[in-house]
């Protein structure tokens, strides 16, 4: 009976894992505006009306686009149009630009490629 | 058994068919049928088989002896020259074949689901979206990819569950000739779990 409950657990597992990553859109690719506050889920509104995250490589928030690479939007001081876009310790001129898909910040205000 | 054991088994029978008479024991219609085998006497093999499953419906053996009488039957046409008659098709337990089926169904609709949940993922992701509002319909299809995903693997689970189970018991079937299922709830855990045997 046990390997029967194994053989049960296995099925569930297996089931669930098939169809656990159905939605799961790109966003790598495309930087949304929000609509009266609204965003994707797991994104947020920032003052200069994107849909960002909360990464540690931007000073306010932004898209993931690697592993130590982002598109961050809106500065860490919005009064100051000169304050950082890029959070302490990352820089664009550490982008390798060739690798990135280079035009997510077209059109964009306070928009950067950030990348540790 | 004396004359069983010394392999003498037409005495055997005598004694076994003696036993028989006097104690209507239907234990010694078993060794009956064994020892009619042994002479090679498969009708009468069967006969006493016949009589057994007649006197004990029920008894664990019983499916044993059934198969036993079919095993016989197509030695006995052999051994007559006959073409053996063709073997019964036997299909697992009805409930079992319907397991499988709705298992099976449930995991093409799961499917199905997950397909309408990558296509809303790609609406939502499509890059020629970049830099426009996130708007009504694609905060629709936001929800509809989530609610879709999430009835995907409910109809998955379920399918699966149900797949192996209906697998289970048609090996069980197979194997260990059980063709019910009896399940019960017992307590377990601080609560109740459902628990399920084949028999």
């Amino acid at each position: 009976m046990k390997g029967n409950y194994r053989l049960f657990c296995a099925a569930i597992i297996a089931a669930a894992s098939l169809n656990s990553s159905c939605y799961a859109p790109d966003y790598t690719r495309v930087v949304y505006r929000c609509d009266r506050g609204k965003c994707p889920e797991d994104f947020y509104c920032v003052s200069d009306n994107y849909c960002t995250q909360k990464i540690e490589i931007c000073a306010t928030g932004g898209v993931q686009i690697g592993d130590t690479a982002a598109v961050c939007i809106g500065r860490a001081n919005p009064m100051d149009p000169m304050s950082a876009i890029c959070a302490m310790g990352a820089a664009s001129s550490k982008c390798d630009m060739q690798t990135l898909s280079g035009d997510l910040c077209k059109n964009v205000s306070n928009c950067s490629y950030c990348c540790r | 058994m004396i004359y069983y054991d010394t392999k003498d088994y037409t005495k055997a029978k005598t004694e076994f068919q003696n036993a028989y008479d006097i104690s209507h024991l239907p234990d010694f219609l078993i060794n009956l049928a064994q020892v009619s085998a042994k002479l090679d006497q498969p009708a009468d093999a069967i006969k006493y088989l016949e009589t057994y499953v007649q006197e004990c419906p029920g008894a664990p053996d019983a499916p044993l002896a059934r198969q036993r009488i079919e095993d016989l039957r197509i030695a006995q046409a052999i051994k007559e020259g006959e073409k053996p008659p063709p073997t019964p098709l036997r299909l697992p337990p009805a409930p079992a074949l319907a397991l499988m089926g709705v298992g099976a169904g449930l995991l093409i609709v799961g499917a199905g689901l997950g397909g309408g949940a990558i296509a809303a993922s790609k609406q939502v992701g499509d890059p020629a979206n970049h830099n426009t509002l996130f708007n009504t319909d694609l905060q629709s299809a936001e929800r509809r990819g989530r609610a879709l995903e999430g009835a995907a693997i409910a109809f998955d689970v379920l399918g699966a569950l149900s797949l192996v189970g209906g697998v289970a018991w048609t090996a069980s079937w197979l194997y260990e000739q059980k063709t019910g299922l009896s399940l019960a709830l017992t307590p377990r855990f601080g609560g109740f779990a459902l628990t399920g045997s084949f028999r």
